[in-house]
């Protein structure tokens, strides 16, 4: 961080430093491949993040012409950099596809879970859905009696809907401070300092994920 | 692209590392770039400059710097933290990205590196020192509500992560069905609102 970047962080209004929203979506990135959830999507984050390699592929537009042997070389720079931006962005997105296919039906009967998706993934979520369920109707479910046809049929004390298990155990690292109950064994807490790594169930780190107090890995 | 539900991969870790920031030493002037992830000041050939790993890396190959190896990565500094290693049962203190960027140094610039077999040794000596430690340690642990693993790197822990993961949940299943302290207290409460529905009726 240099001494731009100090005083853009006074100036609060301003748009985050690219080297900060670059940390920002690597943390969001391992974040996302770790929790079992799905977690809020980073709009703004995303946002920047894709104008800046927008701008970015539109200034290698503009130089590619350019038969300067210096710019060349700098081209090479910035087109691999583009690279591994467009992979973290890729990776993460596909990450979050990944958990809206396995947990679709979970999702769509939760809004809070929903609220946390974006409009592409929403509009994407409800379209693979309804694909899904007519080829189900159409090659075996339109055989069945009326009444097995649901999909998300919970008789029996088996659930037909696929959830996330918050139980299970997320490796982090803890970044700030952090008081963090245990559900399980009631009343008990553990301090986390700056710097520990613990192995835990997800579910006891749920908000200190979300306020960023733990990353996971 | 590793599958999006899959554990961390060694290449994945090694991606995260690149963009660290390292110290060079440029040979040849370079402007200033405005990338993504970071805007970097002109290298300038005396002065040294700090660059994410990966433009590092790339800079060395085309002999336009040296890349100023980390004050840990030195043959002294490791044999300490050997001897430390072998005579504590604790973990001695490394970088959190340790491993990875040894390798990458070790791969990309031996050169730049003093006596760079012997610091390949001592790394590997190091790794499988703490190997077995994480393998002793971890049975006792294991069992709790929670495990503590300070001072491992982020490669080491993703190279636990597959099998502790599934050890803990495991163990979580099998404690569930015959009824830890907490499962037990929570089939309780179900059973006691299953009297009262049994009532209502």
């Amino acid at each position: 961080m240099d001494i731009d970047d100090i005083l853009r962080e006074l100036d609060e209004d301003a748009e985050p430093s690219n080297s900060k929203d670059y940390d920002e979506l690597l943390k969001w990135w391992l974040n996302e491949r770790a929790a079992p959830e799905i977690l809020e999507y980073q709009d703004g984050l995303v946002e920047r993040i894709m104008t800046r390699v927008r701008r970015q592929i539109e200034h290698i537009e503009d130089q590619t012409g350019n038969l300067d042997p210096k710019a060349n070389f700098h081209l090479i720079i910035v087109q691999t950099e583009l690279e591994r931006i467009k992979f973290l962005v890729r990776s993460y997105l596909r990450t979050r596809i990944s958990k809206i296919d396995k947990h679709a039906l979970h999702i769509l009967s939760t809004p809070s879970l929903r609220q946390s998706l974006s409009a592409t993934e929403q509009t994407y979520l409800k379209s693979h859905q309804a694909l899904l369920n007519e080829l189900y109707l159409a090659s075996f479910l339109k055989t069945f009696p009326e009444t097995l046809r649901r999909l998300d049929d919970s008789a029996g004390g088996i659930k037909m809907v696929e959830e996330p298990d918050l139980e299970s155990a997320v490796f982090l690292r803890v970044m700030k401070d952090v008081e963090v109950d245990i559900p399980w064994e009631a009343g008990e807490a553990i301090a986390m300092r700056r710097g520990d790594v613990y192995v835990i169930r997800y579910e006891a780190v749920r908000e200190a994920v979300k306020n960023g107090d733990v990353e996971l890995i | 692209m590793a599958l999006p539900n899959q554990h961390l991969t060694p290449q994945e870790v090694a991606f995260i590392c690149e963009s660290e920031l390292i110290t060079i030493f440029p040979r040849q002037r370079l402007d200033a770039l405005n990338l993504i992830s970071i805007n970097t000041r002109p290298l300038v050939p005396p002065q040294r400059a700090e660059v994410p790993l990966w433009l590092a890396v790339f800079l060395r190959k085309q002999k336009r710097c040296n890349i100023v190896p980390p004050d840990w990565l030195t043959v002294e500094n490791l044999d300490r933290l050997e001897k430390e290693e072998s005579g504590s049962a604790a973990f001695s203190q490394m970088p959190w990205r340790w491993m990875e960027v040894a390798e990458i140094l070790l791969d990309a610039c031996p050169d730049d590196l003093i006596n760079p077999s012997e610091i390949a040794l001592h790394i590997r000596a190091l790794r499988e020192l703490r190997q077995a430690k994480i393998r002793a340690g971890l049975a006792d642990q294991i069992n709790s509500s929670y495990i503590k693993i300070n001072n491992l790197g982020l490669m080491e822990v993703c190279e636990i992560r597959p099998w502790v993961g599934k050890v803990v949940d495991g163990l979580r299943k099998i404690e569930g069905e015959t009824g830890s302290a907490a499962a037990r207290k929570r089939k309780e409460e179900a059973d006691e609102d299953e009297d009262m529905y049994d009532d209502d009726l």
